[in-house]
């Protein structure tokens, strides 16, 4: 629908953009994911948030100079078009995995916690319909749907209270005990709860004013991270070591410390609202893939949503072995953080052909 | 488009729904049977006996709970042969309480079962983990023919009250915290039966996953005081308690604040122990003349007195057991690089020096002169 | 969408026939005759000829639109009594067009022919039987002022004119309706409404092409912006001062004749919550009741459902006293908890339904059949658990909190997916069904704007005018959403 690429997004739909798509499955297991640093894992997001601002700069700075095009068009201009589009379809496959992954992640966590006697098809189908319905709205619809969810969800920060209380504070101290090998680990695997405001490339040409772009999307970044701080906080002073290390889902086992009179096992509660957060990354996600087929077919048509929703359904239900998965899904989300770098050498090759060109 | 995809929507659910129902995969929730407390009892290393009880709804049922004991390996198994038995789908999401025998939780498996309890998803983590002094079983299927209905009984005895603050009240989160943290031993309330009710007698303290030994409820106290309880409901004190002027103390509604503090030093640990205590006076039995200032203060001096004495044999006692159920080291930890072996608890036991000083206010001595 | 299209098209296509008075070069004047024709089985036209100085009159009217006092004072005296230049008190008229003599027949006016200067003459007699205003019984309140439309156009527009006494206050007329010739008219005031609303609303009432409006909840249904959506999108009243307010606020209201609410538009969701007492109430109240109202919408689709989940799915989330309660309560029940809310759900709709279609005196009876008989008896029998019938009470009294008839009814419709949901896949498919509905509701404008106007924001002054409402004073600017001219109310 926005063919010419009608400048449709305000800052506060940018600031929830950014917010909302970074909150994900991530948050759920980012205790147990910074475990090898143990209780000194609590400032970690502030460190995540510092990595994220300074990448988004070449992110920026490179849109700054290509306003009307986003990343897939970049490409093109920037390596010609067979390499483009070459890069592009890439793309494509990453965003497409990406959407499987988290829609996965999610209903497997469901079906473990929440409803163990269901197969997971008949809520894929839902779940997957209903990103359709957003992404059919274009990106402001999704953006809209960001900024309900912010308000949906970020009042469950109370819920952190009851973990607060019973929790030991002195377990905040020392702030560096850890070897630089666990420091490295622990980065690996704590940054992709972050993952998701690379994004932002792919809808900066919707941006009304991009040269604002940049404090927007940090003050995005920033809100997540003082919801990652809260919970880092809490999670170290709740936990000890040994259980942050073992549980999968520490989240839960905080929301399961809430005791209130009249309704019990808040985590039930948690994670079924939690398909809000789901529902914004995950649409994002398929957002980006609509876009780029757009952009390698040159045609810009709805039934680019569908066709990748129906390969997801094909992808989530393929006979492959559950190991097999995991490794994939891994895998990608390593992949993304290339992405998170990969502007930085855009960069470079956007300086060299205007010094090639002069 | 859009109401093409409404109408393939809404057909989808109302197909999907005439599944749900026929199928029946889902029980509704009066045809589960939700285990409300699980009793494990100790037969020998590889086998145990467990005992659960779920409430009958039937109104016409005479009896209100229903108790059912199996003989089995692991927990899953177990519930499977309690399903067998019952009239019902057995589930454990309405679990609260946890028994174990002394028995049980001095050989066996005490800490894989709680655990294991702990990761599973439908248990809840502030479920109340208990030790029983004999059997389980019959602590469970013994009829309490003044409370209607067992479960509810056991699990109201539970819940933490004003006057129990003795007793730990340990969740399974707890128990497991306390477990993994190599600072501090575990702790658990121990409960016997009776006279034909239930009774809580003290606190069991766990090392290693093992239960060690049990103190008393005098010494649960000071335990909680220690572990940072702010609000005592009452505080009874015997002072002189072989000699002539033997006086009687009890004080209400206390605010204690109990500080830890520690040398930094591994070779020759010092712990500082200042507690305050602030609390009315509700009933005195001795020769002081409470409305004058002076022997108002003595008084306050002397119940100091006996709270440190108190202190100081529970840490006595604690080293001489080689067991730490306070923490008192956890300031330590703070400026410790690595990771904190719990020998190294141990071992800073044993070397410790205390310096136990408690102060305690009586704000007003009651209504009577 | 395709509506407008194939609107446009009629419309196009009956501009291009040439009408036939334009096709001769000098038109003639319509016989009486050929009236008379259009006129035959028509019992009540009545043709009276009168002999006067000036020649013969004939007078033409429909006697059951127009009141016979009237007649007689206004034309029937004048000319009987043969007052001078009594026919120039009359309006003169083009008497080649017969399609307009006859409407304005139809329309209840009295036409006279004079036959010597061959001459069409109209007086405006149109008076029907009208009831006089009465207070609101649709939104009816303790304080504020107790008027309400009429089934008479004009008696509205008076109703609002008197409120608003100034030119700025335009009344646009429009006729719709294939067959009914529905008078409707369009007010705004000048200088505060938005332009592109405007030319909005013209377009949409242009191209209408519908054969009958009974009331403007048709006119409305057809100038929605999204026709398949259960919620309303534009507000509808029965209180003049309601109306005299969104005017003031830059909106546009719509009246229609022999309809007793007028249409405003825009309109947002939040809106449907507020009450027209908000305004005359402390602002504190009026809070609290804003509040109560709208987490009433929310109660009553999510209570009932979560009977559901907790029950099938979730039975983790009961505390155990309301555990114990519960299974008490179901054990003699049959049915799966979807079956029985379904099916208790049901019985109110029809209890509802039942009463509001009987005389009053009946609608009592069945209310007491239903509570007590049903209620009682049901669960007596073991057919529903009794803390259902309390959740699907509080439910139903819930639903019934929202001040607009047509939101308390979608909220209705809306449940029923929120059951179906949770009876599929328990809280995770009310949050699923949450997330649909929040996703429709932002995806919804009215008239252009969004229709969840605070959430998406025009203007963040309209927080102030949401579920809280701040102390008046602190509302100075026209909300944005209907985008006013001028966005400041004027201050001294």
């Amino acid at each position: 629908m926005d063919v010419k690429k009608k400048k449709i997004l305000n800052g506060y739909h940018v600031v929830f953009l950014v917010q909302n798509i970074m909150v994900g499955m991530g948050l759920l297991s980012m205790n147990n994911s910074l475990s090898p640093v143990g209780y000194s894992q609590w400032w970690f997001p502030i460190l995540f948030g510092l990595i994220a601002n300074i990448t988004l700069i070449p992110m920026i700075w490179l849109a700054l100079q290509y306003k009307d095009d986003d990343l897939f068009d970049i490409h093109e201009k920037l390596l010609g078009k067979f390499i483009g589009k070459t890069l592009n379809s890439f793309l494509i496959l990453y965003s497409i995995v990406l959407f499987a992954a988290v829609i996965q992640n999610y209903l497997d966590l469901i079906q473990v916690a929440a409803l163990p006697q269901r197969s997971i098809t008949g809520h894929l189908i839902l779940f997957i319909v209903l990103t359709v319905f957003i992404i059919k709205g274009g990106i402001k619809s999704l953006a809209r749907f960001c900024i309900v969810t912010f308000f949906l969800t970020g009042w469950m920060v109370y819920f952190l209270r009851w973990g607060f209380v019973d929790g030991e504070i002195r377990h905040l101290l020392p702030l560096f005990n850890f070897t630089a090998s666990e420091f490295w680990d622990a980065t690996k695997k704590g940054f992709n709860t972050l993952v998701g405001y690379e994004l932002i490339m792919f809808y900066f040409p919707y941006i009304r004013h991009p040269e604002k772009a940049f404090k927007h999307a940090s003050i995005g970044i920033w809100i997540t991270i003082f919801f990652y701080l809260a919970v880092g906080i809490v999670g170290v002073m709740y936990f000890t070591e040994w259980q942050l290390e073992h549980l999968l889902f520490p989240v839960l086992k905080l929301f399961q410390a809430v005791d209130l009179s009249f309704v019990e096992r808040i985590d039930t509660f948690g994670i079924t609202i939690w398909v809000f957060l789901i529902l914004t990354t995950a649409g994002a996600y398929l957002w980006t893939a609509k876009k780029g087929i757009d952009s390698v077919r040159n045609k810009n048509s709805q039934y680019h949503i569908y066709v990748t929703a129906i390969l997801t359904f094909i992808i989530i239900n393929l006979p492959v072995s559950q190991a097999m998965r995991t490794t994939l899904y891994e895998n990608t989300f390593y992949v993304s953080y290339g992405l998170i770098l990969w502007p930085i050498l855009l960069c470079l090759v956007h300086l060299v052909r205007r010094k090639v060109k002069r | 488009m859009k109401r093409w995809f409404m109408i393939i929507i809404s057909s989808f659910c109302l197909l999907l729904s005439g599944c749900s129902t026929e199928q029946g995969s889902q029980p509704s929730l009066e045809r589960l049977g939700m285990i409300s407390v699980i009793g494990f009892d100790y037969i020998d290393d590889d086998q145990m006996k467990m005992t659960v009880i779920m409430p009958q709804p039937a109104i016409e049922a005479m009896k209100h709970t229903q108790v059912i004991t199996v003989e089995t390996d692991m927990i899953h198994k177990g519930l499977v042969e309690i399903s067998s038995k019952a009239d019902k789908t057995v589930s454990l999401t309405q679990l609260r309480v946890i028994l174990f025998s002394e028995e049980f939780s001095k050989k066996g498996k005490m800490k894989e079962m709680v655990e294991y309890l702990y990761k599973d998803s439908e248990v809840r983590s502030n479920s109340y983990v208990a030790i029983v002094k004999d059997s389980v079983e019959e602590v469970l299927s013994k009829e309490y023919p003044d409370k209607q209905n067992t479960s509810v009984y056991i699990n109201n005895l539970f819940q933490p009250r004003q006057y129990t603050y003795f007793s730990p009240f340990t969740t399974i989160h707890e128990f497991v915290y306390d477990e993994s943290n190599p600072l501090i031993d575990s702790i658990a309330p121990y409960v016997e039966l009776k006279d034909g009710i239930i009774h809580i007698e003290g606190i069991a303290v766990f090392s290693n996953g093992k239960m060690k030994t049990m103190f008393t409820q005098q010494e649960g106290k000071t335990i909680q005081i220690l572990r940072g309880q702010k609000k005592l409901s009452v505080f009874a004190i015997t002072l002189n308690d072989d000699s002539e002027s033997k006086e009687k103390v009890a004080l209400e509604f206390i605010t204690s604040k109990a500080k830890i503090e520690t040398n930094h030093n591994f070779d020759s640990p010092k712990v500082k122990i200042t507690m305050k205590f602030e609390g009315t006076l509700s009933e005195y039995e001795g020769g002081k003349d409470l409305a004058n200032k002076h022997e108002l203060e003595n008084l306050e001096k002397e119940v100091s007195k006996s709270i440190e004495d108190d202190v100081r044999t529970l840490l006595e006692k604690s080293r001489d057991l080689s067991i730490e159920p306070v923490g008192l080291f956890k300031a330590m930890r703070m400026r410790y690089k690595g990771d904190w072996p719990s020998e190294l608890t141990q071992e800073l036991m044993a070397k410790a020096e205390f310096e136990i000083k408690a102060d305690t206010r009586i704000l007003s001595a009651g209504t009577l002169k | 969408m395709k509506i407008w299209k194939r609107a446009r098209q009629v419309v196009e296509e009956s501009k291009k026939k040439p009408s036939p008075a334009q096709s001769g070069n000098k038109p003639a004047t319509v016989q009486l005759a050929a009236i008379k024709k259009d006129l035959t089985d028509i019992d009540d036209a009545v043709f009276k000829d009168f002999q006067t100085k000036e020649g013969l009159i004939t007078v033409v009217y429909l006697s059951s639109l127009i009141d016979p006092l009237i007649l007689h004072k206004a034309i029937i005296l004048p000319l009987v009594n043969e007052q001078k230049e009594v026919l120039k008190s009359f309006d003169p008229m083009d008497g080649s067009n017969k399609e307009k003599l006859i409407m304005s027949i139809v329309n209840g006016d009295t036409v006279v022919f004079h036959h010597e200067k061959q001459q069409y003459l109209q007086a405006h007699t149109f008076s029907p039987p009208e009831r006089p205003v009465s207070t609101s019984e649709m939104e009816s309140s303790v304080i504020g002022p107790q008027d309400s439309f009429t089934e008479s156009l004009k008696t509205n527009l008076s109703l609002i004119k008197r409120r608003i006494q100034q030119t700025g206050l335009k009344s646009k007329d429009y006729t719709i309706g294939q067959e009914t010739n529905t008078k409707i008219s369009v007010l705004y005031i000048e200088h505060l409404v938005n332009d592109e609303n405007l030319q909005r609303i013209n377009d949409r009432i242009n191209k209408l092409d519908f054969v009958g409006f009974l009331d403007i909840t048709i006119l409305k249904q057809l100038v929605e912006d999204n026709p398949f959506s259960p919620f309303p999108q534009y507000g509808a009243t029965s209180r003049p001062d309601v109306a005299v307010n969104s005017l003031l606020d830059g909106r546009i209201v719509i009246a229609m004749d022999n309809s007793q609410s007028v249409m405003v538009c825009p309109s947002s969701f939040i809106e449907m919550f507020n009450s027209p007492e908000d305004f005359y109430n402390r602002w504190t109240t009026a809070t609290l009741l804003r509040f109560l109202r709208f987490a009433g919408f929310f109660i009553t689709i999510m209570l009932t459902p979560m009977y559901i989940s907790a029950l099938s799915y979730h039975p983790g989330i009961l505390p155990y006293e309301l555990l114990i309660m519960i299974q008490e309560s179901r054990s003699r029940v049959p049915f799966p908890p979807v079956i029985e809310v379904l099916f208790i759900e049901l019985v109110i709709e029809i209890l509802r339904e039942a009463g509001s279609r009987m005389p009053t005196k009946i609608g009592q009876t069945i209310g007491i059949v239903g509570g007590i008989v049903i209620g009682t008896a049901a669960v007596e029998a073991g057919l529903i658990s009794n803390t259902l019938i309390v959740l699907v009470a509080i439910s139903a009294l819930l639903s019934f909190l929202m001040p607009n008839f047509l939101m308390s009814n979608a909220s209705r419709f809306v449940r029923y997916i929120f059951i179906l949901a949770a009876g599929l896949f328990g809280l995770l498919g009310q949050m699923l069904a949450l997330a649909w509905l929040f996703n429709h509701l932002l995806n919804l404008t009215s008239l252009g704007t969004p229709y969840m106007t605070p959430v998406i924001p025009r203007s963040w002054s309209d927080l102030r005018d949401s579920i809280v409402r701040f102390p008046l004073a602190f509302l100075q600017k026209r909300t944005g959403l209907s985008r006013a001219k001028r966005e400041k109310k004027p201050t001294k």
